[in-house]
């Protein structure tokens, strides 16, 4: 299964909200959906799911106009929300009754789910009598009651303890295996590294970048050095005592140095000088943007 | 269409597991039971009724002072059978003074100064609203003067007695509607429909706004369309009003008929009860149709909500229209007047007719067209308002923030129509 988004603009009143967001999300595959607040993510999953229209271009899906009659979409909302005053159980079953599932076939879902997340003592409770992080998991559960063929997870993390996280994390990883597309919207990007192959940033209303983040990262120049020691202020020293006419730029990250250097092709020669350092040098890499790196980058700021 | 059944059953199953609804309905039900089988346990309600029992110690003492020479005998015993039995007359020799004193302490309830056959003063410790007893006294004192002036003019006693009796035969034929009979189903009948309307109109504002508030909207939105999640809300609670509406009237009558001849004779109950087939059927009708005007104005405004606070703020001009509707009519049906061309007018707009046709069908004779326009224009009006407040919806469950203003709903419908 492929979902192609195309060209979609959209304006509210005046506003101009989404402008050309083209991506493609792959079955079996995560697709990263990345973006400031109010760069449009939701509104592209709304016109995904056909909450309402796009002014302009179209949503396929294996190359067909995308029904949501016939496809069954389970989205987490990044504002959870539920009946907090109905039990847990009716209330899974009125959701997949929505989306077309029968009453049965949304007991068998809603039990297999619940066990899965270890939730079926509650089954039968009110929503607003759960603690906070339970009360995430029944919303997993009402994401995925329809066994859905598209998921679109809105901060699926975020209020959970690293138990749960882990719980769920097992779910995304199933879903992945079992060939769903999954679309996954976070500010954690720990959590998109470790899903998606592929990621689209938007950045007001554009898609700003998109493609699988090894490409991505591979874009980048790879005149960046990064080189780790016990004795870092030794190799600093001996750094700028000997090839500083190579450095463009020197400064610590973490437990090391960065150096951004002139021209990549001088990475040999700083190997082969540092060769002549006394000190202990643990790792000689060359350093790779993390995702928050090119997430700012592209969006014009801090997150 | 599918999913317009599935919201319309789970709406109706949460009136149906809300306590408070059912409760509230079986109460009513066994207190129409109650009242309308009183009689039968009880099994005196007619003597009751026909002359209600004051006991001994509760009779009103009177004390009448004549002054001027009158045949004090005479007078006693004319205010005497004025009176009737709850009343124990008695004459007293004493003057105002004194008089003002045995009421003050209480040894009499009240008392009469007649100072001349055409004066009188009325002295009372209490003055209650329904006191009538100065009216009595004023037929009693009239009537004797007349019997002396005519005795006086040298008509016999008999012959006065028989002009100061003397009574109209008469027999009253109605085209039309008999306003005494009908005018207390009309008035109860207008205070259901005023009650069911405004409360299940708010139902539906209440759960729409409480489903935005609780986020659970974010849900909804994307799993069914905006207008099956307002038709099915609309009209689950539609059905499930009447369904409350029709245990009680079938519980009413269904009682009334079981102790039926413990009630003959009894006016109230049986003018509510003798009400006509045609004008409950079409009290149902205008239940209907009248609780889609207002449900789906309640369903987009509940929509517009960001809080369930916001709420009372964004309802109130539907209710200002729906409270004026109905101070119209019940003036109209209080003071008779069902025709006046404010009654005619408010019978045609839907956002009044509902009331104010019923009042007029079922008090006052209205031409059939007259009736089929108001029906018909009320039944477009329901597409009309259907379509306008499904268009608020949809914007309205998406908008998060500020409360909109009027203008802003007009925007939203501006900005759609195009």
């Amino acid at each position: 299964m492929v979902l192609e988004v195309k060209e979609i603009t959209k304006s509210f009143g005046e506003k101009q909200v989404l402008s050309g967001v083209s991506f493609e999300a792959q079955g079996g595959k995560a697709l990263g959906l990345l973006g400031r607040n109010g760069a449009g993510k939701t509104t592209t999953i709304r016109i995904i799911m056909q909450v309402f229209n796009a002014n302009s271009g179209e949503v396929l899906l294996d190359g067909k106009p995308l029904d949501t009659d016939k496809v069954s979409i389970g989205y987490m909302p990044e504002e959870r929300g539920l009946y907090p005053k109905k039990s847990i159980m009716e209330q899974l079953i009125y959701f997949a009754n929505l989306k077309g599932v029968s009453t049965s076939q949304a007991k068998e879902n809603a039990i297999k789910l619940l066990e899965k997340l270890e939730m079926t003592e509650y089954k039968n409770a009110k929503l607003n009598t759960l603690s906070k992080g339970n009360q995430q998991k029944i919303q997993l559960v009402a994401t995925l009651v329809c066994n859905p063929d598209i998921v679109i997870l809105d901060e699926p993390f975020s209020g959970l303890d690293p138990v749960n996280a882990m719980l769920l994390k097992d779910i995304v990883k199933e879903l992945i295996a079992d060939g769903k597309i999954v679309l996954f919207s976070s500010h954690q990007m720990n959590y998109i590294e470790e899903f998606c192959d592929d990621i689209v940033i938007l950045n007001k209303g554009k898609v700003a970048v998109s493609g699988s983040i090894k490409e991505i990262k591979r874009g980048y120049e790879r005149n960046k050095i990064y080189i780790s020691s016990q004795e870092i202020e030794q190799v600093q020293n001996f750094i700028t005592s000997n090839i500083s006419s190579l450095i463009k730029n020197i400064s610590q990250k973490d437990d090391g140095l960065l150096l951004e250097l002139n021209r990549e092709d001088d990475k040999p020669q700083v190997l082969r000088t540092l060769a002549d350092c006394s000190a202990d040098i643990d790792e000689f890499k060359v350093y790779e943007p993390s995702l928050n790196d090119i997430f700012v980058d592209f969006t014009e700021g801090a997150i | 269409m599918k999913q317009f059944f599935t919201i319309f059953k789970f709406e109706l199953s949460g009136y149906f597991k809300n306590k408070f609804f059912v409760g509230f309905t079986f109460a009513v039900v066994i207190l129409i039971g109650v009242g309308l089988s009183f009689p039968s346990i009880k099994g005196k309600f007619k003597d009751e009724s026909a002359k209600p029992s004051v006991s001994e110690g509760k009779k009103t003492k009177v004390a009448v002072v004549v002054q001027d020479g009158m045949d004090e005998a005479s007078v006693v015993s004319i205010f005497e059978s004025a009176f009737g039995e709850e009343y124990i007359v008695k004459a007293l020799n004493t003057d105002e003074k004194g008089l003002i004193k045995k009421v003050k302490t209480g040894k009499f309830d009240k008392g009469f100064l007649i100072n001349s056959p055409l004066s009188y003063k009325y002295v009372t410790d209490t003055k209650s609203i329904s006191d009538s007893d100065a009216y009595i006294a004023d037929e009693v004192l009239i009537q004797i003067y007349r019997l002396s002036a005519l005795t006086g003019a040298g008509v016999s006693p008999v012959d006065a007695e028989k002009i100061m009796t003397a009574s109209v035969d008469s027999e009253i034929v109605i085209t039309g509607k008999d306003q005494t009979q009908s005018f207390l189903y009309t008035y109860i009948i207008i205070l259901l429909l005023y009650m069911s309307l405004m409360l299940y109109g708010q139902f539906v504002a209440q759960s729409v706004a409480s489903e935005k508030s609780s986020r659970a909207m974010e849900l909804l939105i994307t799993s069914a369309k905006p207008t099956s999640l307002m038709f099915g809300k609309v009209l689950g609670s539609g059905f499930a009003g009447l369904l409350q509406l029709a245990l009680m009237l079938f519980a009413s009558f269904g009682f009334y008929s079981l102790n039926k001849e413990h009630w003959q004779g009894n006016e109230f109950v049986e003018s509510i009860f003798g009400m006509p087939l045609e004008i409950l059927l079409y009290a149902i009708l205008v239940f209907i149709l009248g609780f889609f005007v207002y449900a789906f104005m309640y369903g987009a405004l509940g929509s517009l909500a960001t809080r369930p606070e916001d709420l009372n703020t964004l309802i109130m001009p539907v209710t200002f229209i729906f409270i004026a509707a109905f101070g119209i009519v019940i003036s109209a049906i209080t003071g008779g007047n069902l025709d006046s061309p404010l009654m005619i007018a408010c019978s045609y707009i839907p956002f009044t007719s509902p009331m104010a046709m019923f009042a007029r069908i079922a008090m006052s004779t209205v031409p059939k067209y007259q009736i089929i326009i108001s029906v018909a224009i009320l039944f477009v009006s329901e597409f009309i308002v259907g379509y306008l407040s499904a268009v608020v919806y949809k914007t309205g469950v998406l908008m998060y923030g500020n409360t909109p203003k009027l203008k802003d709903i007009f925007k939203i419908l501006k900005i759609k129509s195009r």
